[in-house]
């Protein structure tokens, strides 16, 4: 069956007549007005839908491949799942619109407006956004490897855990945008303000920061291995666990750097004694080995060993698990993190979260545990000869069983 | 017979020197106002004819030129010469002889281009054209309708330069092919405040266009434009063919390689089009999915064998 043509389409708009799942081939439909009708599932592949009145239209699921949507009118339409590789979307109004899932690889949405629109899990490898206005949209896990993003206007703009790898970000305000977890490998941020910006956990791995101001940013966790920060601003930025090593940092300049943990600016330090903590300047730092266990993660029954120097997160949660920490290294268990019947033997040990071992002895000879605020521990702790040193926060909550040395087995 | 036929016959017939002194049918007409209406049509018609002269001083103004240009040249300035002579048009008969011995001793000086002193001199001989006759000579509105085209689709040729860039360029008045074919570096860094290594992909980029357009042989040109063409059309082709079969592996790194080659192709023909003067279809192109694209530059190629007589040399 061919295409429907334009005539086709305007003749079943008059009868009332679906146009769903409709064959819209290469169809010439400029300044169409198709404002609410329903499309799902439309096949309008190579189409032409210049100026277009679409708003409110429902186009879930439509195929839009290398569409021609120049300045079409998408304000709340449902794009959700929608194909629109190749589309060129430039100067359209997809304000408020739902691109859920949506394919817009390599699309071309220069200068469209993309306000308050939902693109959650959108795949735009290699599309192009430059100019576009990004206000309040939300990209939380897109896929925007290789894009750009140029002069695009983004206040409030939600990028958490999008992939960035490779993507170039040039003139932009994301002052107080969330960026945590993101993905940003090998990305290029050119002239981009990230001021108060959430960078937690984000990977900046083998990036190239210039002229990037990243004053008050929240970079703790982050991963800077193999960056180079030219002409870059750090001053109060919060680099708790941030690892800097390999980072190549030219011309940057820090007032002061927030080393806290909690990113409250109660411990201030300079960037050279930063980077000096790192290991830097000398002493090879690479040794330390990191491992992070996130919030959704769950372990079972597993056996666990880190060595020198080892330093460990547990967000998630770990049961029937048994840890074996060298004498230096560290474990950290998160706010979100629970350890039920776990045993943790050696290392240092600081809790913010749950540790709940209640049958057997749950810390064997730790050289330290700290147990924060919101900390709970309920456990036996058999202490080594030099005796492990203690930390209690006031408020937390402690059933605690401690073994002299003397006792031990 | 339309309008138009009769309107080159007759000028076919000015070219010849047949022009019969008596109003018989079909030929030139000797009273005062026919004679100045059909020095009016010649006027309009020169401006066909004169098209590969537009060409060759475009050329010519963003640099040296091959000397081949000199041949394709000729022909229209021997034609108009013959009309310009029959209406009277003694500033523009002047002009035309002017330009015709700047041709020939551009012919006959040292080297492969018309370049240096030979060069200057045809530039501001066709300025004397120019104000004979606008209409025909005046390279401004071929200019404005190509140039703009090319340079912006060059721009997107270089890698690393995007909007924010090209933005720059322009608004530091760097948009037009000449001014970016002359600048260095630098000049780029100064004016337009573009860091170096993007500055210098502009410069190498506008280099080699200069280099192609003015090394490249015109002679048989329309042969070669098919050619040039075709080659890249059947690039774009296999370009769309891998990117489609990289899709159907899941291959994403592919499928990017295919889609950066495939728009790389299409910046290409895209150049070449409005270097041709071929603005609507450019422009027709640019709303077109890559098959459809594919299809109508084939279908141009086949049908600009039937092109106006003027376009057949152009390169």
């Amino acid at each position: 069956m061919n295409p429907l043509t334009r005539a086709d389409v305007e003749r079943r708009i008059k009868s009332g007549e679906s146009l769903e799942r409709a064959d819209l081939r290469g169809a010439d439909l400029s300044q169409i007005s198709l404002s609410g009708k329903s499309l799902s599932r439309a096949e309008m592949d190579g189409a032409t839908l210049e100026g277009a009145k679409l708003d409110g239209a429902d186009l879930t699921g439509a195929s839009l491949r290398e569409g021609f949507l120049e300045a079409a009118q998408l304000s709340k339409a449902v794009l959700a799942k929608a194909d629109l590789d190749g589309a060129v979307l430039r100067r359209a109004n997809l304000s408020f619109a739902d691109l859920r899932r949506a394919n817009l690889e390599g699309a071309n949405l220069e200068g469209a407006n993309l306000e308050g629109a939902n693109l959650k899990y959108a795949q735009l490898d290699s599309a192009n956004l430059a100019g576009a206005n990004l206000k309040g949209a939300n990209f939380a896990q897109t896929d925007l490897s290789e894009a750009y993003l140029g002069g695009v206007r983004a206040a409030g703009v939600v990028l958490a855990r999008a992939t960035l790898r490779g993507t170039t970000l040039e003139e932009i305000d994301l002052s107080d945008a969330n960026l945590g977890e993101a993905v940003l490998a090998s990305a290029l941020l050119k002239n981009v303000v990230l001021v108060g910006a959430s960078l937690d956990e984000a990977d900046l791995s083998k990036a190239r920061l210039v002229g990037v101001d990243l004053s008050r940013a929240d970079l703790r966790r982050a991963v800077m291995t193999g960056a180079r920060l030219e002409a870059c601003v750090l001053t109060g930025a919060k680099v708790h666990r941030a690892d800097f090593t390999t980072a190549n940092l030219v011309d940057v300049r820090a007032d002061f750097l927030d080393a806290s943990r909690d990113g409250d600016d109660t411990e201030r330090i300079t960037l050279s004694s930063f980077l000096e903590s790192l290991g830097r300047g000398g002493e090879p730092a690479a040794q330390s080995v990191r491992r992070y266990i996130g919030a959704s993660d769950v372990l079972k029954n597993a056996e666990l060993a880190f060595g020198e120097g080892a330093e460990v997160q547990v967000d998630g949660r770990l049961e029937g698990c048994s840890i074996t920490l060298a004498s230096d290294a560290s474990l950290i268990i998160g706010e979100t993190g629970v350890l039920e019947r776990c045993q943790i033997k050696g290392g240092n040990i600081e809790i913010h979260g749950r540790f709940l071992e209640m049958n057997r002895i749950g810390f064997v000879r730790p050289g330290q545990l700290l147990v924060s605020v919101r900390g709970a521990v309920s456990a036996t702790i058999e202490q080594p000869p030099a005796r492990t040193r203690f930390g209690f926060a006031s408020g937390c909550r402690l059933r605690l069983n401690i073994k002299d040395p003397s006792q031990a087995a | 017979m339309d309008s138009e036929d009769e309107l080159d016959q007759a000028f076919l017939r000015v070219e010849s020197g047949n022009a019969a002194p008596s109003a018989t049918a079909g030929s030139l007409v000797v009273d005062p106002i026919t004679k100045e209406q059909n020095a009016e049509l010649f006027r309009q018609m020169a401006v066909g004819f004169a098209r590969p002269l537009r060409d060759f001083m475009l050329e010519l103004v963003l640099g040296p030129a091959t000397k081949q240009w000199i041949d394709i040249a000729k022909r229209p300035v021997t034609n108009l010469l013959k009309g310009a002579r029959e209406f009277e048009l003694s500033d523009l008969v002047q002009g035309l002889l002017d330009f015709e011995g700047r041709l020939d001793a551009a012919q006959n000086a040292h080297g492969a281009r018309v370049s240096g002193l030979e060069r200057e001199r045809l530039l501001s001989c066709y300025e004397r054209l120019a104000q004979a006759l606008p209409a025909a000579f005046d390279l401004k509105p071929d200019r404005d309708r190509r140039e703009p085209i090319v340079v912006h689709q060059l721009l997107l040729q270089v890698p690393g330069v995007h909007k924010i860039a090209i933005d720059k360029l322009y608004a530091a008045g760097l948009a037009s092919l000449d001014g970016l074919c002359r600048s260095s570096v630098d000049d780029l860094m100064a004016l337009a405040r573009i860091e170096r290594e993007g500055a210098e992909a502009i410069v190498r980029r506008f280099q080699a266009y200069l280099r192609e357009r003015t090394e490249q042989v015109v002679e048989k040109g329309e042969v070669q434009v098919k050619q040039k063409l075709r080659a890249i059309v059947d690039k774009l082709g296999k370009a769309h063919q891998e990117f489609q079969r990289a899709e159907a592996d899941e291959d994403r790194e592919r499928k990017r390689r295919a889609r950066n080659e495939r728009r790389s192709r299409a910046l290409e023909m895209n150049v070449l089009l409005a270097q041709l003067g071929e603005i609507d279809l450019v422009a027709e192109l640019e709303r077109s999915a890559t098959e459809r694209r594919i299809e109508r530059v084939r279908s141009y190629i086949e049908s600009s064998g039937r092109v106006e007589p003027a376009r057949q040399e152009v390169p």
